[in-house]
């Protein structure tokens, strides 16, 4: 049996108020596996990262992460978690306004063990921002902004990137950037549960997750999805939803 | 990082931490002023107090000698009084009571030294002037009644049965409110062969129990005195004195609740601008009492500032305000500081720990939102 590097078993969210946001949602997702989760607005795909995530809590269901039932983790617990295993990459980056670059990723340091500047110098390096380190985000570009998230998402080595609409706020240039990166992420085996509107972003990976009213609608491996199962088994059920699209 | 994060957050509100800063320095410069005012100034005030005249009474004790005959206090006993009221800094008048007749009615003449009387009898209200010299006097309102007498009359007081005669010119007439107005008062001394009681009104600096030691003084001493506190007095100025500082703590009380209510919604209002910002540290691991002692040593680092420049404006302020009112310096104390410093620091870390609590109960994923 394949260890999952994260399972959800019958997910489900209601709000306040009886908003189902998720309702009986289950996937799987392999180690090294690069998921995107795609749906239109309100399909509930930030509230299963989020729940994924650990930032909010399922109604009921339950959520494996790299083979740790996370039934009954409270925050701090949570907290635990993330640091030592999850990277975070948001659609608005959520840099510490005051904080430079380098500061801002030395800050995942400071909560998962010791902030070494150096390292955190060599992540921005590795997301083609040497030299800007000292640049405060209002100082920085958009993409440059989202590049600094994701070196801060990768500062600590995590097995899991977790993104919220990376490219959401990007030009074609900067999005093509940030697809590089995880493609390179992709390369060295981290497991990538992206939540896209984007489907040149949803096609570059091997699996596209669609939601609807918060169900999954669609499970399919994409072209390159295909292409990875002839050799590693087959991720998908369905055929190659990038097939029509003009990116694909 | 954290000590870094505090300097620039606190910097970044700039308006919110400078409101912050002057709402926990003024409250940390009132504590610093009621504290230094309750430990000093009521000393001070009763010192002042002193000025309104005297507090004990000092007569013969009721000391014997050898044989069981009253021992009647001699010069050299008053004198050794003296040497100790002024060594506690306390105001001791003599005061003789001889018995004359005056148009032939008999009269209560009461020797004191001008300048003292005046000491221990501001409260008198004198019609004229008080008497200066050794052939003036003052006489009581009831007295100067009786007999007619006017100011500037000239009055002869018969002594030892008429055998001796002084002249006295009525300078001023006094109301006291006491049995001094049948009295008259003048500051030539009684010739020593002349039978007379002697007294003294004393102003001791402090309260009774101040009295009480300068009267184990006295007995200490052998003089022959004993002092009686002037309670009526004393009760009065303990009342207040007590008054003052109950009006002057409820005061305070006041002006630290409303500052605490202006600091919390001052740090509320930081949290709530800094909503994401704490969402994201939980989202990069910080568990809750990372984001608590945050903002809890951010509330702490203003705090501390508060309280020391609350206590060099609050030091500053005493200073003037007790030397306005009596003429004296504030003598420097640690529980001023102390006081400042709890004031100050309690009320940031309590503000910032509803700031705290409010930010916890946030909806971190709501908050980061790609939205």
């Amino acid at each position: 049996m394949t260890a999952h590097a994260i399972s959800v078993q019958g997910v489900s969210k209601i709000y306040p108020g009886g908003v189902h946001a998720l309702d009986g949602v289950s996937i799987d997702v392999r180690p090294g596996e690069w998921v995107a989760i795609m749906g239109p607005s309100g399909s509930g795909k930030t509230t299963l990262l989020s729940i994924l995530n650990g930032l909010d809590k399922p109604t009921s269901g339950r959520i494996q992460v790299l083979g740790t039932d996370t039934h009954g983790f409270g925050p701090d617990d949570w907290a635990v978690f993330r640091r030592e295993n999850i990277g975070l990459v948001f659609q608005q980056f959520h840099l510490i306004p005051y904080l430079t670059a380098v500061e801002n990723v030395m800050l995942a340091q400071y909560y998962h063990s010791m902030p070494v500047r150096e390292q955190a110098l060599a992540a921005l390096e590795r997301v083609q921002l040497a030299g800007r380190g000292h640049h405060l985000p209002s100082q920085l570009s958009g993409g440059e902004q989202q590049r600094v998230c994701i070196a801060r998402a990768l500062i600590n080595d995590p097995k899991i990137v977790l993104a919220d609409e990376p490219t959401g706020n990007l030009d074609e240039e900067n999005e093509a950037r940030v697809l590089e990166l995880f493609r390179a992420l992709h390369g060295e085996g981290k497991t990538l549960v992206v939540v896209t509107h984007d489907p040149e972003i949803g096609c570059a990976g091997e699996r596209i997750i669609s939601l609807s009213h918060g169900k999954v609608s669609k499970d399919s491996a994409t072209a390159a999805g295909a292409r990875l199962a002839t050799v590693g088994g087959p991720p998908g059920s369905s055929g190659d939803p990038c097939a029509t699209s003009a990116h694909a | 990082m954290l000590a870094h994060m505090i300097r620039h957050s606190l910097v970044r509100s700039a308006g919110v931490t400078a409101w912050s800063l002057a709402t926990l320095t003024a409250s940390a410069a009132l504590a610093t002023i009621f504290v230094a005012m309750s430990i000093d100034v009521g000393q001070k005030m009763t010192s002042s107090l002193r000025s309104l005249g005297a507090n004990a009474v000092a007569h013969a004790g009721q000391r014997r000698d050898g044989v069981g005959a009253p021992v009647t206090a001699d010069s050299a006993a008053w004198e050794r009084a003296h040497g100790l009221a002024e060594a506690k800094r306390a105001d001791l008048v003599e005061f003789h009571l001889r018995v004359g007749t005056l148009q032939g009615a008999p009269v209560a003449i009461v020797t004191a030294d001008a300048a003292g009387l005046a000491r221990m009898t501001p409260y008198w209200g004198v019609n004229g002037r008080r008497a200066a010299g050794q052939d003036e006097c003052v006489m009581g309102r009831k007295l100067a009644q009786v007999l007619g007498t006017s100011i500037g009359a000239t009055v002869e007081v018969r002594l030892d049965g008429a055998a001796h005669h002084e002249r006295y010119r009525v300078t001023g007439i006094f109301e006291s409110g006491d049995e001094d107005e049948g009295r008259m008062f003048v500051s030539r001394k009684p010739r020593p062969e002349e039978a007379r009681f002697t007294y003294a009104l004393v102003s001791v600096p402090g309260g009774e129990p101040d009295i009480a030691a300068f009267n184990t003084s006295l007995a200490a001493a052998g003089a022959g005195i004993e002092l009686t506190p002037l309670r009526q007095v004393l009760h009065g100025e303990r009342a207040i004195i007590g008054k003052i500082n109950l009006l002057t703590g409820v005061a305070l009380l006041a002006v630290l609740l409303l500052s605490s209510v202006g600091v919390t919604a001052a740090v509320l209002s930081r949290v709530i601008e800094r909503r994401k910002e704490l969402a994201l540290l939980q989202a990069l691991g910080a568990k809750r009492h990372s984001v608590v002692a945050l903002l809890l040593s951010e509330g702490a680092a203003i705090g501390v500032a508060g309280a020391l420049l609350g206590y060099a404006a609050g030091t500053v302020l005493s200073q003037v305000i007790v030397r306005q009112a009596f003429g004296v310096s504030v003598t420097p104390h640690l529980a001023p500081f102390l006081a400042a410093v709890v004031v100050s620091v309690v009320i940031a870390v309590l503000a910032a720990s509803i700031g705290a609590r409010r930010a916890l109960r946030m909806e971190t994923a709501m908050l980061l939102k790609g939205e």
